[in-house]
C-alpha cells in the first residue's frame, strides 16, 4: 500500500505525471490553445491545397486585377486595428478595469462587423460578376472556388468569434466576468488575424 | 501603478500596430511591384512570418509563456512546410508554359487599377 503511494507521488512529481503543468496555463486557456492549433492545422491544409491548385493549373488570374486591392487593405487595416484594441481590453480586464475591457471589446466587435461588411460587398460582387464554386469567368474552376472556401471559411470564424466577443462584453458589462474569459476570446480574435495576414500575403498579393 | 502598467502596455501595443501598417505595406509594394516570382514568394513569406511573431508574442503574450506552449503552436506552421515539399514534385512550378490571366470584363468592386491582358509568368 505504501509503495503504491509512493510510486503514485513519484508520478505525480514527474514532469508530464499531472502533478506539474508543463505549459504554465490553467486548463482553460490551454484548451483554448489547443482548439487554436487544431484550427490552424486546418487553414495550412487549406492555403497549402490552394497552392498546390494553383501550381497544377495551366493558367491563373492576377489576384491584383481581379480583386480591389484598396478594400483589401482597407480590411487587413481594420482586422490588425481590431486585434490592437482587443490586446488593450485584454489588459483592462486583467487590470479589473471593467469599464475599459467594455469600451475596447465593443470597438473591437465594430472593427469585426466593418470587416463582414466589407466581405459581403465583395462576395456579392464577385457573384454578381458570375464566379461560382464550380465556374467562373476566367475558365480557372479552381480560382473561385478556393477564394470561396478560403475567404468563406475565415469569415464564418469572424462572425464566430463576434458572437464569442459579444457575450464577453454583455457578461464584462454586468460585472459577471473573468480576466481569463477575455483573454481566450482574445486569443481567438487573434488567430482570426493571424488567418488573415496569411490569407492577404498568399492568396491576394503572390 | 496599476494606471501606468496600462499606459505602457496599450503604447506597446500602439508600437506593435504601427510596426505591423508598415509591414502590410511593405507586402502589398511586393505585390505590385515587377520582380521574380521566387523572390516575391521568399519577401511575402519573410514579411508575414514577421507578423505572425509579433501579433504571437506581443498581442497574444506568447513571450511570457513556456517554450513547451510556444513551440506547441508552431506545430502547424511545420506541418505545412511539409506538405508543401511533399506535393512540389507534381505541382508545375517549372513549367515554362503556366500563363497567369487577368479578365478585362470584371469590374473589381470599388478602386483597383485597370485590367490588363493576360501574360505569360
Amino acid at each position: 500500500m505504501d509503495a503504491s503511494i509512493a510510486e503514485q507521488q513519484r508520478i505525480l512529481a514527474s514532469d508530464w505525471g499531472g502533478g506539474k503543468s508543463p505549459f504554465g496555463t490553467d486548463w482553460a486557456k490551454f484548451m483554448m490553445w489547443i482548439f487554436i492549433i487544431s484550427d490552424a492545422l486546418t487553414f495550412a491544409g487549406f492555403l497549402v491545397a490552394y497552392g498546390f491548385m494553383r501550381s497544377i493549373s495551366p493558367s491563373w488570374p492576377v489576384q491584383t486585377h481581379v480583386f480591389s486591392m484598396p478594400l483589401i487593405t482597407f480590411m487587413t487595416f481594420d482586422l490588425i486595428s481590431s486585434s490592437a484594441v482587443m490586446a488593450m481590453a485584454v489588459g483592462a480586464a486583467r487590470e479589473g478595469n471593467s469599464k475599459a475591457a467594455v469600451k475596447y471589446l465593443g470597438l473591437t466587435i465594430l472593427g469585426g462587423f466593418i470587416f463582414i461588411g466589407c466581405q459581403v460587398y465583395e462576395w456579392s460582387h464577385f457573384i454578381e460578376h458570375g464566379a461560382r464554386l464550380d465556374h467562373n469567368m476566367w475558365g480557372v474552376p479552381q480560382f473561385a472556388a478556393s477564394f470561396f472556401v478560403i475567404t468563406g471559411f475565415h469569415g464564418f470564424h469572424v462572425l464566430s468569434g463576434l458572437a464569442i466577443l459579444t457575450v464577453v462584453a454583455i457578461r464584462a458589462a454586468m460585472g459577471k466576468y473573468s480576466a481569463t474569459s477575455v483573454e481566450n476570446a482574445g486569443l481567438y480574435w487573434h488567430f482570426v488575424d493571424v488567418v488573415w495576414v496569411f490569407v492577404f500575403a498568399f492568396f491576394y498579393l503572390l | 501603478m496599476a494606471h501606468d502598467h496600462s499606459h505602457t502596455g496599450n503604447r506597446q501595443y500602439f508600437t506593435t500596430w504601427l510596426w505591423l501598417l508598415v509591414m502590410t505595406s511593405f507586402a502589398l509594394a511586393i505585390g505590385y511591384v515587377s520582380m521574380p516570382e521566387g523572390l516575391k514568394a521568399i519577401l511575402l513569406v519573410g514579411t508575414t512570418l514577421a507578423k505572425i511573431v509579433l501579433i504571437g508574442r506581443i498581442f497574444m503574450h506568447l513571450k511570457f509563456e513556456k517554450m513547451n506552449l510556444v513551440m506547441l503552436t508552431f506545430s502547424p506552421l511545420l506541418l505545412a512546410v511539409i506538405l508543401y515539399f511533399f506535393t512540389r514534385g507534381e505541382t508545375r512550378m517549372h513549367d515554362t508554359t503556366h500563363v497567369v490571366l487577368s479578365h478585362e470584363g470584371y469590374v473589381p468592386p470599388t478602386g483597383a487599377e485597370g485590367h490588363e491582358a493576360g501574360h505569360e509568368k
